[in-house]
């Protein structure tokens, strides 16, 4: 385990060297000349020289790597070209809002997919198990900004909930309205995630569902139930444990868009914003934590994986 | 029987195929219509005509503007249509191109290749998509390229695992003692045996394509002199809680082809790959979408063996 977790790290520094070279080559390469996009069609020549010389674009792109990498693995993502402030303080004081956000998100969807997806499949051949795979189904179907549209319709006016903004003073100010900014936003992300993590749930537990060991136990004389719990609820968890990550990382792409539409200043709303005003050294930085935070939680999904699964350890041998 | 009209009719015999072909046709009737006839135009406001009911003038009713919905969810239906083709065309030849390459070169070359594809999946499509379209403007091309590359590479990955499986039978050892070459392999072998889980993820990535632009259409970031059922959402977001009635035109629109789309998918794997059968008869399959191997995962490598 302690080898098979020393490799891993060395495999995530690897992968996080080559998604900050993709990102870079995205941003600096892809595009040509950034100076002609970021100046738009209009520009002078001078004034073209002049976005050059303060992004450092007329320096050889190795030495502009380097340099920005220096400045990330000490913590500085660099500054905004319109805020001038650092990047790493923006997103610093964007996260108060995106981490909860996501945070509750994830644990709301977890904790009612595996549940309801257990269900569905103890009883697939009733018509209630049938009813929830159906609108599981439905779900997956259904964007998530779509759902965020329901539940305002729905839940807004009735609880008085929020459907817009975020205070001003962030937590420090009026704390109860902070929770009731981010109830909405919350429900409308795990609801988008329930969908889909439930009918990996359910199709894993009816596949566990049909083994010889579940029906040894059954015969043993436990209930489906108990079986269930005793012996199949760990394998079960192999494979959902697996696309939990694909998942949580879809969760992050769904608050760029969820952020916008609840109008909340986290990082989703803040990129979507620094896209339209061109600050590209933001969006680089911003694209990069997204990048790392999936590979981190690949990696730790992966170390789960292994603690869950010990044919594992010895299939790698 | 031509081996289309089979598959066509495979395809119809499965209670999901069925529902997919259905609500793709509606999808495809809208398209036809606003070719023919589209009663007002979607993107000019008419003042004084804000919020009218469902009449026979506006079968859907106006926006806030006095734009007519109905005209809005017709012409909307070509970008819908046009990005979730397009992009699943992208994705293909992207997902194909890198899954078989990476597959089949020596394994250095193929492994690292693989490699760098995992990490690329870690930027989510609508990330990536985003700063495409802030770099280069918000043109369909511009979006179907950035979307069909960001789910290419979640494909190449599926068909990266799928051709290693076809390269582990007998078949290909005959073939290469036989003297075939390793182009003439790909084609006579690879392909045709990988296609099936690449038809039935192309259908897949064709509804997930639909909502992506729905998304960037909603954050105001493609073209604005084309109506989309996302920049009509984004319209009705703002008078979302006085009047929540119209937005369901757009939302049912992009529902219906998602839907479509995912359900056809589901038609097609039971039409093109008995392996992956599911109990006919069931409108839902027991198969989760896209699955996705974990790189070197023996375990899962195993579960995904023929028995």
């Amino acid at each position: 385990m302690i080898w098979f977790a020393l490799r891993r790290v060395a495999l995530l520094a690897v992968a996080l060297f080559v998604a900050s070279l993709a990102i870079f080559a995205l941003l600096r390469l892809l595009p040509g000349d950034l100076a002609a996009v970021i100046g738009g069609v209009r520009a002078s020549p001078e004034q073209l020289e002049r976005i050059r010389e303060e992004l450092g674009l007329n320096r050889p792109l190795w030495e502009q790597y380097f340099e920005w990498m220096g400045g990330v693995l000490q913590g500085d993502l660099g500054r905004s070209a319109l805020t001038r402030s650092t990047v790493t303080s923006e997103l610093g004081e964007k996260l108060t809002v995106t981490g909860p956000l996501v945070l509750a998100s994830s644990v709301l969807s977890v904790a009612a997919s595996v549940p309801l997806g257990i269900y569905a499949a103890m009883r697939a051949r009733r018509t209630d198990g049938l009813a929830l795979s159906a609108v599981s189904q439905l779900g997956i179907a259904l964007p998530p900004f779509l759902v965020g549209y329901v539940l305002i319709a729905v839940l807004a006016g009735k609880f008085g909930l929020p459907s817009q903004g975020f205070p001003r003073r962030r937590w420090s100010g009026d704390l109860w309205r902070s929770v009731r900014s981010l109830v909405l936003p919350t429900l409308t992300l795990a609801t988008a995630q329930t969908a889909v993590l439930m009918r990996f749930v359910r199709t894993s537990t009816l596949e566990v569902l049909n083994q010889d060991y579940i029906r040894t136990a059954r015969a043993k004389g436990l209930t489906r139930l108990r079986a269930m719990f005793a012996h199949g609820l760990r394998n079960a968890s192999i494979p959902v444990v697996a696309v939990l990550g694909i998942q949580l990382a879809s969760l992050l792409a769904g608050v760029v868009v969820i952020e916008t539409v609840f109008n909340l200043p986290g990082v989703g709303r803040m990129l979507v914003d620094d896209v339209g005003k061109r600050d590209f050294d933001k969006v680089q930085g911003t694209v990069l934590l997204i990048a790392v935070a999936v590979l981190v939680i690949g990696f730790l999904v992966d170390l789960a994986h292994h603690l869950i699964d010990p044919r594992l350890r010895t299939a790698r041998r | 029987m031509s081996p289309v009209l089979r598959i066509l009719r495979d395809i119809l015999r499965s209670p999901s195929g069925r529902a997919g072909v259905a609500l793709l046709a509606i999808v495809v009737v809208a398209v036809v219509v606003s070719y023919l006839w589209i009663p007002y135009d979607p993107l000019r406001p008419v003042p004084g005509d804000d919020f009218l009911g469902i009449s026979r003038d506006h079968l859907f009713g106006t926006d806030a503007s006095g734009r007519d919905l109905f005209s809005g969810v017709i012409a909307g239906a070509r970008v819908s249509l046009l990005v979730g083709v397009t992009s699943a065309l992208v994705a293909g030849a992207i997902g194909t191109l890198l899954g078989v390459l990476s597959a089949i070169t020596p394994r250095a070359v193929g492994e690292s290749v693989a490699y760098v594809i995992d990490v690329l999946i870690a930027l989510p499509t609508i990330v990536l998509a985003l700063v495409l379209l802030g770099l280069f403007g918000g043109s369909l091309f511009t979006v179907s390229l950035a979307i069909g590359f960001g789910s290419g590479t979640l494909l190449a990955r599926v068909l990266r695992a799928e051709t290693k499986r076809v390269l582990s039978h007998d078949y290909i050892t005959a073939a290469a003692a036989s003297g075939t070459s390793t182009l003439r392999t790909v084609f006579r072998h690879i392909l045709p045996n990988i296609a099936p889980i690449a038809i039935v993820q192309l259908s897949l990535i064709a509804g997930l394509a639909i909502i992506a632009e729905a998304s960037l259409s909603l954050l105001g970031l493609t073209s604005l002199s084309r109506p989309s059922w996302g920049r009509m959402l984004r319209e009705l977001q703002a008078t979302l809680s006085a009047n929540p009635g119209p937005i369901a035109y757009p939302g049912g629109a992009l529902v219906i082809a998602v839907l479509g789309f995912n359900l056809l998918g589901d038609g097609l794997r039971d039409a093109l790959d008995p392996r992956l059968r599911t109990n006919r008869g069931a409108l839902l399959s027991e198969r989760p979408d896209l699955v996705v191997v974990p790189a070197d995962d023996p375990i899962a490598a195993d579960r995904e063996a023929p028995r």
